[in-house]
């Protein structure tokens, strides 16, 4: 019951809207890996945009009462409002290739009732291992079996 | 018993592909697939006679569709993987086999209610 009561109908609207827009973005990071069914914890969803400037972004947001806060000396992109502060905006994933090269890799997640592009898992290891940052190496072993587990388990869904 | 049209549908959604690819891809027909989705059990007659002669419904004789059923079979996968796997974690094994019993959108909600109740007590 409480698992509800988190990422609920206005998080939902807001990349329901996103997509509506057609504004192209993916999910990266351990919400994108989550989804494919690691067991790992997050605080927030990344988001990483091929355009932050593209104007469908700001009409999604609209739709849920948020904001663009743009970059500057000390603060990255962000957005503001009760409807989108779980979302965090990605600029750049390290170790990886550029969005356009990236969305080769990702795979189509079905929410609620549409669809999303989020990072393949494999991408998602590759880009911590890059980082080097402590808690990326800290998550990397089961990012890393859980890889291991889809995989196992696919294979079994279709043995061919 | 019935097999059910939307979850087909909802499930070849979920993995990106139409009916139609699916249909094509396990070599099975639409008039098949149609024809089946129009029975009122997919069971043969013969099962839920035995069944209703044992006083318990049909799902009673099958197996694999109970809980304990379920996260047997899991323990059983996520052992097979192990041994196959030898460094990899079994709790990090079974448990991505039991998110992947989930809809994509659970296992988010999941992981963002640990994130942030842990991030709590950290504060």
């Amino acid at each position: 019951m409480a698992e509800n009561l988190i990422f609920t109908n206005s998080e939902i609207s807001f990349l329901r809207e996103l997509v509506r827009q057609k504004v192209e973005f993916m999910i990266v990071g351990l919400s994108a890996a989550a989804l494919q069914g690691a067991p790992v914890v997050t605080q927030d969803v990344d988001l990483w945009f091929k355009d932050l400037t593209a104007a469908g972004i700001k009409k999604a947001l609209k739709k849920v009462s948020g904001a663009y806060v743009a970059p500057s000396a000390i603060n990255p992109p962000m957005f503001a409002g009760e409807a989108v502060k779980l979302f965090d905006i990605v600029v750049h994933m390290h170790g990886l290739e550029d969005f356009e090269q990236e969305k080769k890799n990702t795979m189509r997640v079905r929410l609620d009732d549409f669809d999303i592009a989020v990072l393949s898992l494999e991408r998602i290891i590759q880009s911590k291992k890059v980082t080097g940052r402590q808690k990326d190496k800290l998550v990397l072993p089961v990012l890393k079996d859980a890889f291991t587990a889809i995989k196992e388990a696919a294979k079994k869904q279709n043995p061919s | 018993m019935q097999l059910s049209l939307e979850k087909i549908k909802k499930l070849c959604a979920e993995k990106g592909c139409t009916v139609q690819q699916l249909l094509l891809d396990a070599a099975v027909s639409k008039n098949a697939l149609y024809s089946l989705a129009r029975k009122k059990t997919v069971l043969p007659r013969s099962v839920h006679a035995i069944a209703k002669n044992l006083n318990v419904p049909a799902s009673a004789l099958l197996i694999g569709d109970s809980p304990a059923e379920k996260i047997n079979d899991i323990i059983r996968r996520a052992a097979a993987i192990t041994v196959k796997h030898r460094k990899a974690d079994p709790d990090t094994i079974r448990h991505t086999l039991i998110l992947l019993q989930e809809e994509p959108l659970a296992r988010l909600r999941r992981s963002l209610l640990r994130g942030r109740k842990f991030n709590i007590h950290q504060q």
